[in-house]
């Protein structure tokens, strides 16, 4: 399959998706088209392993340790479906083995086992494409941290998507600035700032650079680590809209991680709860907050409500 | 006329003790208005929120059927359930979860799906226009009910569930609109906190007692 017009398909799927609403007698399918990204029993341990680690670990142990050897089981048998414009949220406390989940999308840490099927690349966790160049069109994380995420310090944001745009194709300089300066200006970064070098920029402002670099070659799958944590209250409320406005257009598959409750449920149409490396629920927002099973999700409701 | 969304033994508790419904039977029809009223407590809210999948039921199915297939919201996985409230069932439970520095207008579009200037529009004919322009975060918990409710009845689902909806704007607006979508063929469930002006121009309506509903009118 060519992953271009098959990008093209998913953005056109999810546009529609967004599209008014043509009544009800509207022939709308009753269930969603096939997932973009489609992962199952993604496994990782951090240790030699026994026999006993899976047994002993996860809600019979209350431990992500196994005590038998040590090893941590950092994340066991996680499963889910994402379809193109859905948002999936994972929470989970710190340790729970979100992070690892994470890098286990991002190819950055390799599983144990499972399979990460993504539309028109097949298995990324046995694809013969190098880890690089799917990073660069098939799955890309928008970092807390603007280093990890492979920008430039020193040079000026506009430039830090520009080089995205002249690497996937634009070959003129004067379109590319002229580009970037639009997505930037979209993304709600002030004209003033945009030659300015990116290591003045604070972590809301690098994030939004990041999300213009997506814009730029939309992924199949977008990955958000912690989207707003660290950021003042009023800087998230504008992050979100823009993690919102970039996920709407995209058409991408997109996995949110975040501790916060409150950014999950504005941002998901679903949800996995993760605990000691296992999912322990999974559901819509509505259910898992109002209405949790687990409890563990009990526990974390709870506690968000004071 | 065939139902729309048919629930059959709806079953829901919360812990060993609170039986919420104890088997609810339920059929909507395509331009009907079915009201259901009840106590404080009766257990309205969470019938609602399984009708709609916004709860899972203990027991029961719950039967979406449309042209292009059926889905019983009892059993779906969430995927499919995010499908089907986004496409076919909408609810009115309460405000949006949107950015709280997003103005009510924008955030009342994004959920229904349509232009900004359709969600001023909703906005205008529930009768507060002057939220459209506010950012969610500055309006009280009744504004942003109101808001919600504006997308409720602006999505054109096929069915829609509405929890107090007099309680966040004027009623006879609100049943004016229901009348629209009704005209339309939409399927209309309300539980509104004062029940009669609303029985007055339903199809049907039930009381919900002890977790079982029993029919007023049919
Ligand atoms: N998510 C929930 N968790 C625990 N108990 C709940 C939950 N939702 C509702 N209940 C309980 O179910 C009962 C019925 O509540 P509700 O459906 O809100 O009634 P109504 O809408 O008729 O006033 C109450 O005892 C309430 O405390
Ligand atoms: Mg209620
Ligand atoms: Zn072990």
């Amino acid at each position: 399959m060519n992953p271009t017009s098959t990008a093209q398909a998913a953005a056109a799927q999810s546009a529609a998706a967004h599209a008014p609403a043509a009544g009800p007698t509207a022939a709308a399918q009753v269930l969603p088209p096939p997932p973009l990204l489609s992962a199952r029993g993604l496994s990782r341990r951090f240790g030699p392993g026994c026999d006993l680690c899976i047994e002993l670990t996860g809600d019979a142990g209350a431990t992500s340790r196994c005590p038998a050897c040590g090893t941590v089981v950092a994340v066991h048998d996680v499963s889910f479906d994402v379809g193109a414009g859905e948002v999936l949220g994972i929470v989970g406390e710190s340790g729970s083995g979100k992070t690892t989940l994470l890098s286990l999308l991002h190819l950055d840490t390799p599983a144990d086992a499972g399979s990460m099927v993504v539309d028109g690349y097949g298995d990324l966790l046995r694809s013969r494409t190098s880890d690089a160049e799917l990073r660069r069109s098939a799955v890309v994380m928008v970092h807390q941290n603007s280093l990890a995420a492979g920008l430039a310090p020193r040079l000026a944001a506009e430039s830090n998507v520009a080089e995205r745009l002249l690497r996937t194709g634009c070959r003129s300089f004067a379109e590319a600035r002229a580009r970037s300066q639009d997505l930037l200006a979209e993304l709600g970064i002030h004209p003033s700032r945009h030659t300015d070098p990116l290591e003045t920029f604070s972590g809301g402002m690098a994030q939004r650079v990041q999300l213009a670099r997506a814009l730029v070659n939309p992924p199949r799958v977008l990955l958000l680590d912690e989207p707003t944590t660290g950021l003042d209250p009023s800087v998230q409320a504008d992050l979100l809209e823009s993690v919102q406005r970039v996920t709407d257009r995209l058409g991408s598959a997109t996995v949110v991680v975040s501790h916060d409750l409150e950014v999950i449920r504005i941002l998901a149409d679903r949800v996995l709860v993760i605990h000691f490396g296992r999912v322990v629920e999974d559901g819509i927002p509505e259910q898992v907050f109002d209405d949790p099973q687990h409890p563990y999700t009990q526990l974390l409701v709870a506690s968000r409500l004071r | 006329m065939t139902a729309v969304l048919t629930a059959t033994g709806v079953e829901k508790s919360f812990g060993p003790e609170r039986t919420v419904l104890d088997g609810i039977d339920i059929a909507l029809l395509p331009g009907q208005l079915t009201v259901v009223h009840g106590a404080r407590d009766a257990g309205r809210s969470t019938l609602l929120r399984c009708l709609t999948g916004g709860y899972r039921p203990d027991a029961g199915h719950v039967v979406l059927e449309r042209a292009a297939g059926s889905v019983d919201l009892a059993a779906a996985d969430p995927r499919t359930l995010a499908w089907v409230r986004k496409h076919h069932i909408r609810d009115f439970a309460g405000p949006l979860a949107a950015p709280p520095s997003q103005d009510a207008a924008s955030a009342a579009a994004r959920s229904a799906a349509l232009e900004r200037e359709t969600a001023v529009a909703g906005l205008r004919r529930l009768g507060v226009a002057e939220l459209a322009e506010v950012p969610l975060g500055r309006l009280r918990r009744t504004a942003r009910r109101a808001v919600a409710l504006t997308a409720a009845l602006l999505s054109q689902a096929a069915v829609v569930v509405l929890d107090e909806p007099d309680t966040a704007a004027d009623p006879e607006r609100v049943l004016d609109w229901i009348s629209e979508l009704r005209a339309g063929g939409t399927a209309v469930l309300a539980a509104p906190s004062d029940a009669h002006p609303f029985i007055a121009r339903a199809s049907a309506s039930a009381i919900l007692t002890e977790g079982k509903i029993q029919w007023t009118t049919q």
